[in-house]
């Protein structure tokens, strides 16, 4: 396959080349003021994971990564360019792929449409939805003429994150991808988040309140509170049970 | 969540303060204007520039009994954030039972010298309707004047707030109505006097609505309508200001979010859209007097519309603004009407256009971004319709929590 | 009644006739001549088994001041047939006063033409023959009753010509092919049938027209029955008045009704529009009418163009009208997207009153460049006329048009919105603006394109509008709170929906109509709507994406 040669090519040439990169941003949620400022990093192929509790930021700091909140001050760039200013949809074609909290998959469109949606962020144009999808998962083939609304929740979490594969994207941002999903399912997921990192190279961005799996596939992880960073570092250096200390109300 | 901020700058007493001052300062200033421009034309000196001649007192008339209806639509629309696009309904209603009354005093003076009003008697009616005949009292009509547009307005408010029609979708149902009341008029010209309506009053309580001494009449209707207005005013500031003031804003601002904190949205809604219809039936009430004729083209899609422009013009969601909004635009028109009668729809069409996209709160808004840029405080760009709400809201919100246990607040 | 009328006709016109007699005399003398003369050039394009010679003699018999010679001359021609024949025939009837003559003059040229190869000349023909049977034969009593002094009232026909006509008839019954034609000479026979000496006869004929029941022939049944005097005929014209009114309240309804699915075509093809970009933005357009109405200039401004350069071909206009009308429409519906609604969408009820203020400037210009009059856009020649399915329902060409091009653009919008990628984008952002953006999708393009093609829908069915009505500045006012209503009984989100609601309100108003006024009617129809939406706030399409985005959670 061309696109896996790609992959390790771009990812021999630049490991550690600084894929996205948040300067001091700022975003606001209506009249609330959300996030205060948030530095990170991210190389090309690495997994940051996001932690904190509730309400701190962690969703709206992916919408502000994915360009859905506009933020005020601050600065994003992606491969090296000032992205702070582009749409979503440009944000998506440059190669983001994003699983939002709840799903959000097209309730009234089939499994199958809501996958050719995703083909419009598609930087080679393709035109029919690529197989690798239907081989990460292969429930989305059998139940292609079922309506999005239908599918269970793990069903649609699946759908969802094949949606975003479709996109052939550079950098996954999951945002609770195992949120209320049956622990089976969980671990299916799991799995082909695992394969995502793995065979195709894509960095990940991932919230997520699971601790083991966060450590278990976390290049770096970074606890928020307040909107804010207050921790962050290598998972492997770093004792789970105290940040677990950190976590819990 | 992070509103803490916000809270201070918005619970500032000084500011908060000096806020509501400025309105109350510009309120007086304006009804003491309005009742001070006849009261010094009625001094006996003769062309004195503060003078207005009866023309003209007469037309500001009729612009004040406009405010009423717009002071009532801003409780709904500014206020509530339901738009009304057939408010000319309640108008229209309040107008033609006004209008039922005076043409029943006309009695058998009519051009036909019948009991029955002239339109009736061409239209072949030989027997005085029912539905007319409560209207020789004014102890019965004057009533009807509020009771009727606000049994219409629940009604029309329980089959659509009830099942959460809001926003656009409740406009266009509104603008339906405007056209439902239009074709009912038209369509019985023997009981409502189809598109000519009702006119060809002659006195009201006595006196005269023609002849040399229809000045003098002209003067009372005039003080009386600034007196009404006054008092819709001072009520719609009273309920904007209550507890009742702050659930309409919270509405307005997020329905969803009063919905799920226990309250009965619905019922809110219908109370101050039937607070509106009273508003404008008795404005329609003040008009027919002065103005000599209520017909379907005072009531329909295009006058209902243009109501929303006076509260537009003047600024949504301020007391005062809607009052200066219907003087200020009736005034255009009608100087533009003299002026220039083609371009009148250019400049309304334009006024339409840039007060929704360049100046979203009108009047007041301009006022309030000079001032903001006096104090050094936010600008105009910043300051839309819906970002000033989301700070209050958040603000009466954490508030709200606290009192849960006290139940509903409603009415207070 | 109306028997009288055709008399108090006669009457009328028959003092006019004697003061121009004298005066007509000498132009009589002076026609005759010029046919003298003309008479050589005829004769070498009249090439019939006739004798030339007996042609001429009864053609200069024409110009006889005996009434009784014109008479003969008249049937005799008739007999004889032809172009000529008909030439001399048409001159004489400019300048006949007698009235009998004139009629027999007519009847005379009726029968010529129902000899003609044309079709349409001879379905004429067999209809004046009907009429004229029917007028006979209800008007001038019995054979042999008249009275004297009932001469001048009434028509009397020539036995012999009488004779003439009805073998015509018979002949021509037997050699047509055209249905239509054959039924018209057939109804011809059986209205002089109607005034028959024998009660048999016309018994018979009373129940041919009570199976047949066409409403035209209503009037002359009444007269028939109202000087008729025999009890089983009596009986039998009474059943077929009684079929034929049957019959008429039936095609009555069924015209209300295919009305009534004309206009809901219309209200389909311009709610469509809204209930698109309502579905896609939540936003209404108020200029959506004068959209419309743009559209009916548009056809307005072809047809004059067309009339003006291209007059051979002027039914091509309707060809140029359309596509031009969407793309007028259309690229103001981009224009008005982008630069104002885009700015509102946070504000929708604001871009009410944004919108309204659009269609306040557009219906001034249009009243300062065409004026604020209504004015009447010419159909293509190709759309007039009709079919007529059934007796006394005639369903014009123009609205079948309609509905057949409705079917068709409805069609072509369910393809592209269920069929092809573009609408699969629109479909995601109906549902999930936010989501359809971080898919890739230019939410604002997908914006601009649904606001333009509702648009430029809006501007074709204005193009339509043209061929129902005349077309003013405040056309699109007068349906715009239709079509709204349309939108708020069919809900968004489903072509369906749309559909069931424009035929919904579509059908109830006409049958309303049909009871009250139209604007009782009207009214109550908007008042149902209402009141349905207590019971279904969605609409008749209920999907489950109401509160994303739908009706209930729109707000200002």
């Amino acid at each position: 396959m061309p696109k896996s040669e790609i992959k390790t090519e771009k990812d021999a040439k630049s490991k550690d080349d600084i894929m996205l990169k948040l300067e001091g941003l700022h975003l606001y949620y209506g009249e609330s003021h959300v996030v205060h400022g948030i530095d990170l990093d991210l190389p090309a192929g690495n997994t940051t994971v996001i932690l904190g509790r509730n309400g701190v930021g962690k969703t709206t700091l992916c919408r502000g990564i994915m360009g859905v909140l506009h933020n005020k001050h601050g600065k994003v760039s992606f491969e090296g360019e000032d992205i702070s200013r582009l749409a979503p949809f440009k944000r998506a074609r440059l190669g983001f792929g994003y699983c939002p909290q709840g799903r959000d998959i097209f309730a009234n469109l089939t499994v199958y449409e809501n996958l050719l949606v995703a083909l419009e962020a598609r930087r080679d144009g393709l035109l029919k939805v690529p197989e690798v999808v239907y081989e990460l998962f292969p429930i989305l083939k059998d139940f292609r003429q079922r309506k999005g609304g239908d599918l269970s929740g793990g069903q649609q979490q699946m759908l969802a994150l094949g949606r975003a594969m479709v996109v052939d994207p550079k950098l996954l941002i999951l945002d609770e991808p195992t949120e209320g999903i049956q622990p089976s399912i969980i671990m299916e997921i799991e799995d082909v988040i695992h394969r995502i990192k793995e065979e195709f190279g894509v960095a990940l961005i991932l919230v997520e309140q699971y601790l083991e799996f966060a450590w278990d596939i976390g290049d770096e992880f970074c606890i928020i509170a307040k909107g804010q960073v207050i921790e962050r570092g290598n998972p492997k250096d770093v004792d789970m049970e105290t940040i677990k200390e950190h976590l819990t109300v | 969540m992070a509103n803490t901020n916000h809270e201070k700058k918005w619970s500032h007493p000084a500011l908060t303060g000096s806020r509501v001052k400025e309105w109350s300062i510009t309120g007086g200033v304006l009804f003491a204007f309005l009742i001070g421009i006849p009261l010094l034309s009625a001094l006996p000196s003769d062309d004195a520039w503060y003078k207005i001649s009866n023309f003209r007192l007469n037309l500001l008339g009729k612009f004040l009994s406009f405010a009423i209806v717009a002071v009532g639509l801003n409780l709904a629309w500014g206020y509530t954030g339901i738009l009304s696009l057939g408010q000319g309904v309640y108008f229209g209603l309040g107008a033609y039972i006004m209008g039922m009354y005076l043409l029943l005093k006309v009695g058998v003076a009519g051009h036909y010298e019948s009991v029955l009003p002239d339109f009736m008697v061409w239209n072949g009616l030989t027997e005085m309707p029912l539905f007319w005949r409560p209207m020789y009292y004014a102890a019965v009509a004057l009533p009807l004047v509020i009771i009727v547009p606000v049994v219409a307005s629940i009604g029309l408010g329980y089959l659509t707030f009830k099942s959460r029609v809001r926003g656009v979708y409740f406009a266009i149902v509104t603008q339906a109505t405007a056209m439902i009341l239009m074709l009912t008029l038209i369509g019985n010209q023997p009981y409502t006097g189809g598109t000519n309506g009702l006119n060809d009053f002659r006195t009201i309580f006595g006196m005269p609505l023609r002849g040399p001494d229809l000045p003098k009449t002209e003067f009372k209707l005039y003080l009386a309508t600034v007196v009404i207005l006054f008092g819709a005013y001072v009520l719609s500031r009273w309920i904007v200001r209550s507890k009742l003031g702050r659930v309409l804003t919270a509405i307005r601002d997020d329905e969803q979010r009063v919905r799920f904190t226990g309250y009965d949205v619905a019922n809110f809604k219908i109370f101050i859209f039937a607070v509106a219809a009273a508003f404008a039936g008795i404005g329609g009430a003040c008009f027919v007097p002065q103005v000599g004729i209520i017909a379907p083209a005072n009531v329909g899609i295009v006058p209902s519309i243009e109501m929303t422009l006076w509260v537009a013009v003047g600024g949504r969601g301020t007391l005062v603004g809607p009052v200066i909004g219907a003087i200020l635009v009736n005034s255009c028109k009608s100087g533009f009407s003299e002026l220039y009668p083609g371009s009148w729809l250019y400049f309304l069409g334009a006024l339409f256009l840039g007060v929704v996209v360049l100046f979203p709160q009108g009047v007041a808004g301009i006022a309030r971004f000079f001032r903001r840029s006096r104090v050094g405080e936010k600008t105009l760009a910043e300051t839309t319709v819906t970002t000033d709400g989301g700070k209050k809201i958040n603000k009466f919100f954490s508030k709200l929590t606290l009192k849960k246990h006290k139940g509903k607040t409603k009415g207070s | 009644m109306n028997s009288n009328m055709f008399i108090l006709n006669l009457n009328k016109n028959k003092s006019a006739l004697l003061n121009q007699f004298y005066f007509n005399f000498s132009k009589q003398i002076a026609i005759f001549l010029i046919i003298f003369l003309l008479l050589p050039f005829a004769n070498v394009a009249y090439s019939e088994t006739v004798s030339e010679e007996e042609l001429d003699y009864y053609v200069s018999m024409l110009s006889s001041e005996r009434a009784k010679v014109r008479k003969r001359a008249i049937i005799e021609l008739a007999k004889i047939g032809g172009s000529k024949a008909e030439d001399a025939l048409n001159d004489l009837w400019n300048d006949e006063m007698v009235e009998d003559i004139i009629f027999a003059i007519e009847l005379a040229l009726d029968t010529i033409h129902l000899k003609s190869t044309d079709t349409s000349t001879r379905l004429t023909g067999a209809k004046e023959i009907g009429a004229k049977a029917g007028t006979l034969s209800a008007t001038s009593g019995l054979e042999g009753e008249i009275q004297a002094e009932e001469l001048f009232q009434q028509i009397v026909v020539d036995p012999s010509q009488k004779r003439n006509v009805i073998d015509t008839l018979h002949h021509a019954l037997e050699i047509e092919k055209n249905k239509k034609v054959k039924h018209k000479i057939e109804e011809a026979i059986q209205k002089f049938r109607l005034g028959d000496s024998d009660a048999k006869v016309r018994r018979e004929a009373a129940e041919y027209f009570g199976e047949v029941a066409d409403p035209d022939n209503v009037m002359v049944l009444g007269r028939a029955l109202y000087k008729e005097k025999d009890e089983e005929v009596r009986a039998a014209l009474e059943k077929a008045v009684a079929n034929v009114e049957w019959n008429e309240q039936v095609a009555i309804t069924l015209k209300q009704l295919f009305n009534g699915f004309t206009i809901s075509s219309q209200y389909l093809l311009i709610a469509l529009g809204l209930a698109i970009t309502f579905g896609v933005m939540g936003v209404i357009n108020l200029a959506h009418g004068e959209f419309m109405m743009l559209g009916c200039y548009v056809a307005l401004v072809s047809q004059s163009i067309f009339a003006s350069y291209f007059q051979p071909v002027l039914g091509l206009y309707w060809a140029l009208a359309i596509p031009l009308a969407f793309i007028f429409t259309a690229g103001l519906g981009w224009g008005l997207e982008r630069g104002v609604i885009r700015f509102l969408y946070k504000r929708p009820l604001d871009t009410l009153l944004a919108t309204w203020g659009v269609s306040l400037i557009l219906q001034q210009a249009i009243r300062n460049y065409f004026g604020a009059n209504n004015i009447d856009v010419p159909s293509p020649s190709w759309l007039l006329g009709g079919i007529d399915p059934l007796v006394g329902l005639h369903l014009p060409f123009k609205r079948l048009y309609i509905i057949g091009f409705t079917i068709c653009v409805v069609t072509a919008v369910y393809w592209l919105f269920y069929r092809t990628r573009f609408g699969l984008k629109i479909r995601a952002v109906m549902q999930n603006r936010n989501m359809a953006n971080c898919l890739g999708i230019s939410t604002q393009r997908v914006n601009a394109f649904t606001f333009a093609l509702g648009s430029g829908l809006a501007g074709v069915a204005g193009c339509n509008m043209s061929l129902l009505s005349s077309v003013g500045p405040s056309t699109g006012q007068n349906y715009i709170v239709d079509c709204f209503m349309v939108v708020v009984l069919g809900g968004v989100g489903k072509i369906v929906g749309t559909i069931a609601g424009a035929f919904g309100l579509g059908e109830t108003n006409a049958i309303l109509e049909f009871f009250t006024s139209p604007n009782i009617g009207k009214a109550v129809a908007f008042i149902l709507v209402i009141i349905f939406l207590r019971f279904r706030p969605t609409g008749f399409s209920a999907t489950s994406v109401r509160e994303d985005k739908g009706i209930v959670s729109i707000t200002g």
